[in-house]
């Protein structure tokens, strides 16, 4: 007999467009990004929750939460969405279009073509400019290292297994919307939950608090599509997704912090005893505190900052590139010790024209763009306004420091 | 496998002669550990009536540390070590999970009654069941059942004529979210201290303490909440014999260090206990945690 022993799939690999992960063994879901899914090292692990802090005025992280969704869809797990903000039924019809029979691995290389000749080309019919240009302007460093890998924190996420039929991360296109068919066959497993009816209820007739009615109503749903895990009992054949969309924002009525923790903790111990992950955006009109206290109860923590958002200038060169910073605060810990923290350094994201991606920020060569140079020189030119620190003060002096 | 520097830092004597000369082949083999000089000159400490708390951040968390005390006191569960672990923020899967990964087989012990889990977690907050809030709120508090429940479990164990208890309880800063008054948690802390020295225990406790080391909780422009949070954390170490503090890297980020703790006298530490406060730096990986003296990093040197 062979000492090699293949190793037989546990009872939860049954569970479509999962991937064990290879670091902790925990069971990963997708976040629908390639990327964010390797920051949180492989996946949303499952029975866990991710809280996103929202940037401000700008909607990235709804974005994120749409990836959620769509992913959800497209590998047909139950979804539960709860808003305040819209319609939740609007929010489902405006998702993003998924790109069949595509991984987003494969569509790497062609989406940085396209962004590539836009950038050179000024946009003018660049495309197939750029593809005869790509093929002769492909830089040749020294042909032994063609075949290694490009270094990059956007990891193909889904490499798709021979013997499963969903892949673990489907490819998305921001231009396009979700073909109404897969919607429709997506309904039964829909439940739409529009919170500021609740609000206003609760409002009026001041009756239960909304975050008790959402945790009654997740609960509902855990139990009758049967989610829980019951022991010596097979999985479910889909997981469930719960997205919660700016929680707390004003319009889910007057409430607490300690009412708001205590809905994390206890959606914390349904999920636990469930199968099911949750992501939930929070908007940052919350104090600091409250976010260090809610950080603690959720089991991953990311924070988006938009540049359009931030109160504070950003090199000029960032924000070429991309359209805020991306901060990875926690990462699921959940069965086991710690595994993989996030990259050190900077992380910045970007939306391109079909897809949002985060990549280690990185500044452009010095004499590209606004190189060090130029800002010298617009220095240089600028009036000098604050006294100088030599005795003169004077702006033109002969030595012009 | 439990962190022998952790216990060497804390001057506590090792496990069992059968433990320590397991891992004494692992102290030879990394050069920095001889570095440690009070660790084999002194005569080391007990763990018996003990208070110990550890302080963490959310960059930072120090659950992983909890395991320490669990898989410690199990391993003497010859000289009548229990263990009563109450999860508030983790469930029993987490524990079981992580102590696969350290060698450690806590079912084992779960079935012989050494090591009793308390799920706080699935049962704070329901209207039903051994913790339920609202039962009579105003005299009866969640925490006076979940005492009583330490007690009996406690008790209900194997009938070891010498027992002793190690309570540790996961993230009592938990409780304090869900909206248990301030009193209340210090007087349940209270009940076990009081518990833990009348059986010769030891009492770990992790709470956050994203408050307490910064100036803005100093110079008291911080709103309530911060008070809040911050004032159960102080409260909880001034009755504690020590205290670890896990935070980041005081430089910043590096490859290869994670954070560090930093080990603290605690105002109950007893006169001419042996102890010399020091920080270590930690890496967590996924099957082990890796401390370092400090600057010893492997990803450093």
């Amino acid at each position: 007999m062979s000492s090699f022993k293949r190793r037989t799939p546990s009872a939860q690999t049954a569970l479509p467009s999962t991937r064990i992960s290879a670091h902790n063994s925990t069971v990963l879901t997708s976040t629908g990004v390639p990327s964010v899914d390797e920051l949180l090292g492989g996946g949303l692990p499952l029975h866990t929750s991710l809280l996103i802090h929202e940037d401000r005025f700008t909607g990235y992280a709804k974005l994120l939460l749409s990836y959620y969704l769509a992913q959800g869809i497209a590998s047909s797990n139950a979804v539960c969405l709860a808003t305040a903000e819209e319609e939740p039924e609007a929010v489902v019809r405006s998702l993003m279009g998924v790109v069949e029979g595509k991984v987003p691995s494969e569509m790497k290389e062609e989406e940085d073509e396209d962004i590539s000749t836009s950038a050179v080309g000024g946009g003018i019919g660049g495309r197939r400019m750029g593809a005869v240009r790509e093929e002769e302007d492909r830089m040749r460093i020294a042909w032994r290292y063609q075949g290694l890998p490009k270094f990059n924190t956007a990891f193909g996420g889904g490499r798709r297994d021979a013997n499963s039929q969903q892949p673990f991360c489907n490819l998305f296109d921001l231009t396009k919307r979700m073909a109404p068919a897969m919607l429709n066959a997506a309904g039964p497993r829909m439940a739409l939950l529009d919170v500021s009816v609740w609000a206003a209820e609760a409002e009026e007739q001041g009756g239960k608090n909304v975050y008790e009615r959402l945790l009654e109503h997740i609960e509902g749903l855990v139990d009758e599509g049967g989610f829980r895990i019951r022991p010596n009992a097979p999985p479910p054949p889909t997981v469930l997704r719960i997205a919660i969309h700016s929680i707390s924002s004003p319009i889910w009525g007057r409430s607490s912090t300690a009412d708001l923790a205590r809905f994390l903790h206890s959606l914390r111990a349904i999920l636990r005893t469930s199968y099911a992950t949750a992501v939930l955006t929070l908007p940052q009109t919350s104090s600091p505190q409250t976010s260090t206290l809610l950080a603690h109860l959720s089991d991953a923590v990311l924070r988006l900052d938009s540049f359009a958002g931030s109160s504070t200038p950003v090199h000029p060169a960032y924000e070429s590139q991309y359209h805020g910073f991306l901060d990875v605060i926690k990462v699921p810990r959940v069965g086991c010790l710690g595994g993989r923290k996030g990259e050190v350094g900077m992380l910045g994201f970007k939306v391109r024209r079909k897809r949002f991606l985060v990549e280690r920020c990185s500044l452009p060569p010095e004499g590209e763009g606004v190189g060090r140079g130029d800002e010298e020189e617009t220095r240089r030119k600028a009036p000098v306004n604050k006294g100088g620190c030599g005795s003169g003060g004077g702006g033109s002096s002969v030595l012009d420091f | 496998m439990s962190f022998a520097l952790v216990d060497a830092a804390l001057h506590w004597a090792l496990p069992t002669p059968t433990a320590g000369s397991a891992s004494s082949p692992k102290f030879s083999s990394r050069p920095q550990l001889q570095n440690v000089p009070t660790s084999t000159s002194s005569a080391p400490v007990s763990s018996e009536r003990t208070v110990v708390v550890i302080t963490d951040q959310v960059r930072a968390e120090g659950g992983f540390l909890l395991n320490h005390f669990i898989h410690r006191h199990l391993r003497m569960e010859d000289a009548g070590w229990n263990v009563v672990l109450v999860g508030v923020a983790q469930m029993w899967e987490h524990y079981l999970l992580v102590g696969k990964k350290l060698g450690m087989n806590l079912a084992a012990y779960q079935q012989k009654g050494s090591l009793v889990f308390l799920d706080v977690l699935s049962n704070l907050g329901r209207r039903t069941g051994p913790f339920a809030t609202d039962k009579d709120s105003s005299s009866n508090s969640p925490l006076r059942a979940l005492f009583e429940t330490i007690v009996i479990s406690f008790h209900s164990g194997s009938s070891q004529p010498t027992k002793k208890l190690c309570l540790v309880i996961d993230d009592i800063s938990a409780l304090q979210a869900c909206g248990i008054p301030l009193r209340d948690i210090m007087a349940f802390f209270g009940s076990c201290r009081d518990l833990i020295q009348e059986v010769n225990g030891c009492l770990v406790v992790l709470a956050h303490g994203d408050a307490v080391g910064t100036t803005s909780s100093v110079t008291g422009t911080a709103p309530l909440e911060v008070d809040a949070s911050g004032t159960l954390c102080k409260s909880l170490m001034h009755t504690a014999n020590y205290v670890l503090h896990v935070c980041g890297l005081e430089s910043g980020i590096t490859q290869g260090v994670d954070g560090q703790v930093s080990f603290a006298r605690g105002p109950l530490m007893p006169e001419g206990t042996v102890f010399i406060p020091e920080v270590l730096h930690y890496q967590i990986t996924d099957a082990q945690v890796n401390f370092f003296k400090k600057g010893f990093s492997k990803g450093l040197l």
